[in-house]
């Protein structure tokens, strides 16, 4: 039988699961495991730092649903792949790290590069193991695909020393294993109903049908699970609007008659709205996080709340629901189906759009900045460019199912409020980590994963800024990625902060001495637009759109104190939406952040 | 109930160390003491991924014990912990969570006026038949 080494196998097993791209940067502790991949077909995509090797595996499992793949060598290497890990386990994505050890025998011995990689990423992964001989490879592979792939996916990291990666041994393929293994991770996990389960769905479902005022509540899970038809149908079927959450935008069409919206601190104010009014809530994969639930005691306070989450430990964690099924997402709705009708809705929709008609998400218009530049609305076109206007405009001019990426940051929210996703695995960001500088990374794994869709990444010019080393992976790679750098130089959320909390006192946000973004794009060979005029939008936003010939980033300079509405103060309810700038100063939020 | 005492009021000489006087207060406001008995995969670093989830929620273990199980790599795991109702919902979820963990009951332990501890059980931790399959 064939003698392989650890690294060889571990190969091996890799191409066996179909993988086509890892996100690497190699060093001494893994030189073995890049070695074996010289002769293989997987391409190593080599990143210009870890941080941006985990990003880019998680946009290419967001934007595709198969696992996202990372090698780093020990120490430093490993360590930095830790903010990705958080990322990846906040937002269940399921992504592989694979990371070069010392020698086993050094183990503990604080030898060169050595870190405990197994005891720092034990809260951030679903699962790690730390693999002590070469026969534990093969298994260990398996299980840690099935392990990120199933029920509520998440990263799952193997520490690899280097002489287990280096020991020969048999290397037979169990073709029966691998087969089960696949049938198992090709889901989210279980096939079908159990009769407890289908029994909870009933039962939900005629909680909805005595319902006046329903509303639906989409979030990723809706999109992890594949439910997005079903949760369409659901919606269509009874007449019932939908709100979604930051990382359920495109589990349902938000430009649907139907859709609200996202929902939240950032949230629309008729989505908020239909919070404090309706008399039951659906949540089809969301875990009520306090984004879109400040205050727990006044989230939808005249509704039934029901709960479907594949994840047992979310139910009833934030929310005690009425009524729970802990279930695949997708399954759960289509048996709910099987019981449900149309509602006499009319009312309640008519009453939301009304809200709606008065409260509707503006962009662009002038007024509101206060602390910063005064203005008044007369209707005219400004002249300095708002971020939202930007964002607006690239929305109407990018194809319907485009992909976007954003940072965390004003912009995100922005990108999140004006540009309505349309379909599931088209909007990744970093929701539950909030991490900065995920989305030119993401971008360039999406475009990996999807070679044929249109890439955009709307990006702070703080965010940016901490991972600006991977345009060269992008320009390498030929990637028609649109990077859309939002430049307020400040990282206004946090100004936002201290414009509306502490009294305006700017500490630390100004991003004065930014470069020139189009210069710096230029030295990495990269195509630069520049913008900062209203009316150039539609121009330079089309060229940049139509430009294929590798990335290509647009420089929007936009005004510097603009503030993000509605708002949500952190800890309050949505009944304290604030739509517009307060005249008088808001007290100190309760809540976190 | 148990009621946790301060700190400082339990040692002798009644000394206030500053660092221990300013224990967050959520530790003398427990409710209950929790007993907890799973039984788990002998896998590496199981205690460790145990703990974390204890110390992340502020919450510290009074007692723990690992010991063999009645298989082979299996073990039993059984501690105590202060803490109220949500809290030990969380934990329980979460270690059940855990891969290598393989089912988790709970028990409350009380004292009565005399100091002696009793234990009241809620769920009983088993081996399910499909578990024994896989061993
Ligand atoms: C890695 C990281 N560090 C700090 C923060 C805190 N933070 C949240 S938003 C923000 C400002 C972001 O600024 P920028 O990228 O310019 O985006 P903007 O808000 O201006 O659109 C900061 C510092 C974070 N989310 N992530």
């Amino acid at each position: 039988m064939q003698q392989l080494s650890g690294a060889q196998i571990l190969i091996k097993e890799l191409e066996r699961l179909g993988v086509k791209h890892i996100f690497g940067y190699p060093g001494g502790a893994a030189i073995n495991i890049f070695d074996a991949l010289y002769d293989s077909s997987i391409e190593l995509v080599l990143t210009r730092h870890e941080q941006g090797a985990t990003h880019m595996a998680d946009g290419y499992a967001r934007a595709s649903g198969r696992l996202g793949v990372v090698l780093v060598t020990s120490g430093p290497g490993a360590l930095n792949t830790v903010t990705g890990l958080l990322t990846a386990k906040m937002d269940s994505v399921p992504i592989l790290v694979i990371s070069g050890q010392t020698n086993s025998g050094n183990l503990g011995k604080d030898a060169f590069q050595e870190a405990d990689v197994f005891g720092v990423t034990l809260p951030l992964v679903k699962h790690n193991q730390l693999i002590l001989s070469v026969q534990d490879i093969v298994p260990a592979v398996r299980r840690a695909h099935v392990l990120a792939m199933s029920g509520r996916p998440g990263p799952v990291l193997l520490d690899l020393p280097k002489d287990i990666s280096a020991q020969k041994t048999e290397y037979a393929v169990d073709d029966s294993q691998l087969a089960r293994l696949d049938t198992k991770s090709s889901g989210v996990g279980a096939l079908r109903l159990s009769s407890l389960q289908v029994n909870a769905c009933e039962d939900m479902a005629h909680m909805i049908m005595s319902s006046k005022r329903p509303l639906i509540l989409a979030g990723h899970g809706a999109i992890i699970a594949g439910a997005s038809d079903a949760v369409r149908t659901l919606a269509e079927t009874l007449g019932s609007p939908v709100t979604n959450t930051l990382l359920g935008k495109g589990a349902f069409p938000e430009e649907h008659p139907l859709a609200l919206g996202m929902l939240g601190m950032h949230g629309t104010a008729y989505a908020n709205y239909a919070t404090t009014r309706c008399d039951l809530i659906l949540s089809i994969g969301s875990r009520f996080d306090d984004r879109i639930n400040g205050c727990n005691d006044h989230f939808c306070p005249l509704a039934k709340k029901l709960h479907i989450d594949i994840d047992p430990a979310e139910i009833g964690r934030v929310v005690t629901p009425d009524a729970a099924v802990n279930a695949d997402a997708k399954l759960a709705v289509e048996e709910i189906l099987k019981h449900v009708g149309k509602l006499s809705s009319e009312e309640w929709l008519h009453e939301l759009n009304d809200y709606r008609r008065r409260h509707p998400l503006v962009s662009g218009h002038a007024g509101d900045i206060i602390e910063g530049v005064i203005e008044e609305d007369h209707g005219e076109v400004p002249k300095d460019l708002r971020a939202a206007q930007l964002l607006e405009c690239l929305h109407e001019l990018a194809p319907r199912d485009s992909v976007v990426t954003t940072d965390v940051g004003q912009h995100q929210m922005w990108a999140a409020q004006f540009m309505p996703t349309k379909s599931p695995r088209n909007w990744l960001s970093s929701g539950g980590a909030g991490t900065m500088g995920f989305g030119l990374p993401a971008a360039i794994g999406a475009q990996l994963a999807r070679p044929d869709a249109t890439v955009i990444a709307v990006v702070g010019d703080g965010g940016f800024q901490m991972v600006q080393a991977e345009l060269a992976t992008a320009a390498i790679q030929q990637l028609p990625i649109k990077i859309v750098v939002v430049d307020n130089q400040c990282l206004g959320m946090v100004r936002q902060w201290q414009e509306l909390f502490y009294q305006n006192r700017l500490s630390s946000v100004s991003l004065h001495g930014n470069p020139d973004f189009v210069a710096l794009a230029g030295a990495y060979g990269i195509k630069g637009f520049y913008v900062d005029q209203p009316a150039l939008l539609p121009e330079v936003i089309s060229a940049a759109l139509n430009y294929q010939d590798g990335p290509c980033l647009i420089h929007a300079r936009v005004v510097n104190e603009d503030n993000v509405w509605p708002m949500i103060p952190a800890g309050k309810a949505a009944k304290d939406i604030v739509l517009s700038h307060p005249k008088t100063a808001l007290p100190m939020p309760t809540g976190s952040t | 109930m148990t009621t946790l005492r301060r700190l400082s009021d339990i040692l002798d000489d009644g000394a206030t160390l500053s660092g221990l006087n300013r224990m967050p207060t959520f530790l003398n406001v427990r409710s209950e003491r929790y007993g907890l008995t799973m039984i788990v995969i002998r896998e590496l670093g199981i205690i460790a991924r145990i703990a974390l989830i204890f110390s992340r929620r502020g919450l510290d273990i009074a007692a723990f014990n690992l010991r063999d199980g009645d298989a082979v790599g299996i073990s039993e795991v059984s501690l105590e912990f202060e803490g109220n109702d949500e809290q030990l919902r969380a934990v329980v979820h979460d270690l059940r969570k855990l891969v290598d963990v393989y089912s988790v009951a709970t028990s409350v332990v009380r004292s009565d006026s005399n100091g002696h501890v009793k234990f009241t059980s809620r769920t009983k931790a088993s081996y399910s038949t499909s578990v024994r399959e896989q061993l």
